[in-house]
Parts: C-alpha cells; structure tokens; sequence
C-alpha cells in the first residue's frame, strides 16, 4: 500500500470572521496528483496556503483541524513554521522568480538561506539538478547568471518549479501554475507535472476541470469552501456520486 | 443653431486660453529664478575663471572676487556624512515601519518619523547647538563649539524622516507574491526582508536617499548654529566651516559687491548640484516602472 504523505483532517479555515474552508478532509499517496478543483473563490487556495502554514503570515486568518505532513501535525505547538515550508515546495499562480536575481541565485537561494550545502561544486550541482528537474536546464545553462527577469512567462514559471525543487520538498503546492501561461508553455508544465509526481507528490489547484482530467490522479472538487466529492479523477468525471459536481464538470466540458 | 454652436466654439477657446496663461504665470517666477541665477551665476563664475571652485573668498576685490573653494567643500563634508547617518538610521527604521506592522513600536516609529518629517528645521538645528555643540565648547574641541560634524548631525535629523518614509513606501510596493515566495522557501521574516524585498525594493530606497542627499545640499536652517559660518579656509571633521547654502545666507545680505558676486556664482553651483540630483532621481524612477 503507498504510503501517506499529507492528510488533512478536518480542516476549518476563517478569514477575516468569514467561514471560507468547511470541515475539508483529504490525503494525498506517494507518487500521485490531487487536484483541488472548483471555481474562483471557493477556498482551493487558502487550503493551499494553510498546508505550508503561509497562511500564519495574513493577520485574519484562523485554522482549526489538522494538517499532517509524514506523520507530523504542521499545527501542533512545537512546530516551527519555517520548517513546515521547508519541507513542502510552493509554486504560485503569478511566475514569480526574484527579479533582481539571476537564474543561479533564484535556484540556490533556497539552500543558502537554509544552509543546506557546504560547497561551492555541491550547490552547483544542486541548482543544475534542480534546473534539469524542471526541463530549463538545456535554455539557461549558457546564461545562468544572467537576470530571470528577462525569460518568457513559461521559462519563469519552470524556474520558480527549480527553486521549490532545490530544497528537496517532501510534497509540492501548486496554485493554478498556467493560469498565466498560453497553452505551448502550460502543456510543458502539465507534462512537468506528471513527470515529477514520481519523486515528489503534488498538490495541484485549478479551476480548469480540464487541467485535473489531464494530470490528476485524484480529484476534489471543492465548492464555497465544501469538499464536495473526492475520488480518482476517471471516477469523478465519468460517474460524479454528486449532482453538484455533475452540474459544474457538464457546464465547463459542455461549453467546448 | 449655428449661433450656439459660435458660441460653444469661443467659450472653448476663451477656457483654453486662461488655462495656458495661468500655467504661464505659475512656471513664470520658475523659469524668472533659474534665468537670474544662470546669467548672475555665471558672469561671477567668469570673474574667478576655475579658481572659483577652489580659492577661498576674496569679496574685497569685486573684479576678481575669489572662490567658493572651501563652502563647496564643507557642502560635500555634510552631505556625505549627513547622508551616511541618515541611510543608518532610516533604512532600519523603513524597515521597521513596512514589514513589522503588526508591532505597537511600528506603529510608533511611523508616527515619530511623521513628527520629525514637519519639525521645524531651524528648531533642529537649535536642539543640537543645545546638545552638540554646547558639549563640544566645554570639552574644548575648539574655540567656539561649532563643528561639520554638529551640522551633518542636524543635517541627518532633518532628512532621516524622509528616507526612512520613502523607504517604507518601497518596501510596501514589493508584491506579496515575492514575498510568499521568500517565506515558502523557508525564510525567517528578518531573512525575507534582507535576502529578497530589500533587494527587489532597492531602486525606490536609492531615489529616497537621492531626494535626502538634494535637501541636505540645500538645506540652511539646519546649520545656522551649529557648523559656525567660516567659509575661509577648508574645515576638517571637527572645526568649524561652512557650506554652499549658509555662504548664500550669509553674503547675500553683505553691503559690499564682492560678497554678491560670490553669492550669485554659490546660487548657481547649489542650484546645478540640488537640479543634478533631482535628476538623477527622476530617471531611477523611470526606470522602476519599466
């Protein structure tokens, strides 16, 4: 049986007083997608953000419930939040590399700032590992110290997919990656994805039901904040048990 | 109709032309200031030829007056040192003020950064006469008290408020999405902000510390007590001396030509060097956008 990498037990989440996440539970298994889907505003980001404890940086929000990554609840007293984040990648809706850095030191910030090489050599090969891990290696490898600012929208998004990786995250958070990108550069991600889901687990949230037919192993479809249906993603959208989620995945597929 | 629309036509025109020549009458005294002093400024500066950066002041003879050597040197003394202190100060203060808000002393350090910005800048200067340079006249560092290092001390109390102020603003504008990305990799908040949203927000903190550096160059009040007035031999850390403004001050109002001479050419050498720094700090700006 594939072992458990994240289980979210009971999550409540309330932002500025208002009820956004209601009583979500899920687990994602090694070597697996799970796509959060569901439309804007349903909380499939806040989830998100609650797992690596981002969440703890927004004045107003509340988290009840528990959120266990290998065995350890990222809420309980004794845990430091830059831990949690440490362990667990993040990659953002926006392609969001640091500007003023050049393509190198966007990858190797994450082992510098955590201290995680002794040698110059070790974080060469870290950050090109990374860099090949994320299919950008080949298109930067002459430039590497050029700045990030100037890639496409789709090298940028892969290089922020390097700098979660360079940390060696346990599971990766990926909020709506293409929701920037044209369709050349988000089918390169979506073949990232599923080539990288072997190492690493992947939280995947979109609010393209296409998206999570085509990547996800396990689908949730979330709605105002409700976790309405979960299951492998060929059962949710052959035979939803739902009618919401039926109404939703006809609306969207019937529109082609 | 047509009669309506003649009308429409001349009360258009009318309207436009009061706007321009309201716009006129208020770049007028602008453009009257930067013409009077270039054509003053530089018939003094020809008097003197290139001496008139680097001799000290001759005002007895108005044909050949002498320079503005040793002002335009304690000019530089001050800003520099002004601006050092100042930049000390007024980052850690930005800081202070954009990334710890939740933090009661954030709020305070906002608040008194905000009363120092609309302290008068003569009372500034008073505070370290008060202080500085009293303390200095009973340790007999020098005869009178006054030193550059009083008047770069006045100066930075009265730029640090607004460095410290533009310096949270551009920290504030860094994206949050930036800065999610610097806490998800693990980064502490101290980390976040000096590995990542000072280095993004670094241009807006450099045109900060431009518009300070331009208001110490200019600024008088400030070193009316506290630097002494003495713009004939080039002062060092510790002595008393002058700068470009307070030799304006001070010779403007002289009975004799060859003081005004001076002061002309002082006004047109604060005025390039004020305008030169402006300028540079509207093109970072420009740039920033991009």
């Amino acid at each position: 049986m594939p072992r458990t990498v994240l289980e979210v037990r009971g999550l409540n989440i309330w932002l500025a007083g208002r009820h956004v996440v209601k009583d979500v539970s899920f687990s994602i298994e090694e070597g697996t997608v799970f796509a959060l889907m569901g439309p804007s505003g349903s909380g499939k980001s806040t989830i998100l953000r609650a797992v690596n404890r981002l969440l703890d940086l927004y004045e107003e929000a509340e988290v009840k419930g528990q959120v266990i990554l290998d065995g350890v609840d990222v809420y309980s007293p004794d845990v430091d939040p830059p831990w949690v984040r440490r362990r667990v990648g993040m990659v953002f809706q926006y392609p969001n590399p640091f500007p003023h850095m050049s393509i190198y030191d966007n990858v190797a910030i994450g082992p510098r700032l955590n201290r995680m090489v002794r040698s110059r050599k070790e974080l060469d090969e870290l950050v090109r590992w990374a860099l090949e891990k994320a299919y950008l290696w080949d298109e930067v490898k002459d430039r590497l110290h050029a700045p990030a600012a100037k890639l496409s929208g789709g090298q940028k998004q892969r290089l922020s997919i390097a700098r979660a990786l360079a940390l060696k995250p346990r599971l990766l958070l990926m909020d709506e990656p293409t929701a920037n990108l044209d369709p050349v550069a988000t089918e390169k991600i979506e073949e990232l994805i599923i080539e990288l889901k072997r190492e690493i687990p992947i939280l995947l949230v979109t609010h393209d039901p296409q998206q999570a037919a085509r990547v996800a192993d396990y689908t949730g479809f979330l709605y105002y904040g409700e976790l309405v249906e979960t299951g492998p993603t060929s059962k949710i959208f052959t035979e939803p048990e739902n009618p919401l989620t039926e109404r939703y995945l006809l609306r969207r597929l019937g529109a082609r | 109709m047509p009669r309506i629309e003649a009308r429409r036509r001349l009360a258009d025109l009318a309207g436009r032309a009061l706007i321009v020549v309201l716009a006129a009458a208020a770049l007028a005294p602008l453009f009257h200031l930067a013409a009077t002093v270039t054509v003053n400024g530089v018939e003094a500066i020809v008097r003197s030829g290139a001496g008139f950066f680097t001799e000290p002041p001759d005002p007895t003879d108005p044909a050949h007056p002498g320079g503005i050597g040793p002002a335009l040197w304690g000019t530089a003394m001050l800003v520099t040192l002004s601006t050092l202190f100042a930049v000390a100060l007024a980052i850690p203060a930005g800081v202070f003020i954009a990334e710890f808000r939740r933090a009661g002393i954030s709020r305070a350090t906002l608040l008194l950064t905000l009363v120092l910005m609309e302290f008068p800048t003569v009372l500034v200067g008073l505070t370290v006469y008060a202080t500085v340079v009293r303390a200095f006249r009973s340790l007999g560092v020098n005869q009178y008290g006054y030193s550059m290092l009083a008047g770069a001390v006045a100066l930075a109390l009265v730029v640090l408020p607004y460095m410290a102020v533009q310096a949270s603003e551009a920290l504030r504008h860094v994206p949050r999405e930036l800065r999610e990305a610097a806490f998800s990799l693990g980064a502490s908040r101290l980390k976040t902000v000096y590995r990542v949203v000072l280095g993004i927000a670094r241009r807006g903190i450099v045109v900060g510390v431009l518009i300070g550096v331009a208001k110490a160059a200019g600024e008088t009040a400030p070193l009316l007590f506290t630097v002494g007035g003495f713009f004939n031999t080039y002062p060092g850390l510790l002595d008393p001396g002058g700068s470009v403004s307070l030799l304006i001050y001070e010779y403007a109002w002289q009975a004799q030509e060859g003081y005004h001479v001076l002061a002309w050419g002082a006004a047109l050498v604060l005025m390039t060097i004020v305008a030169g720094l402006m300028l540079a700090a509207r093109l970072l700006v420009r740039e920033v956008r991009l």
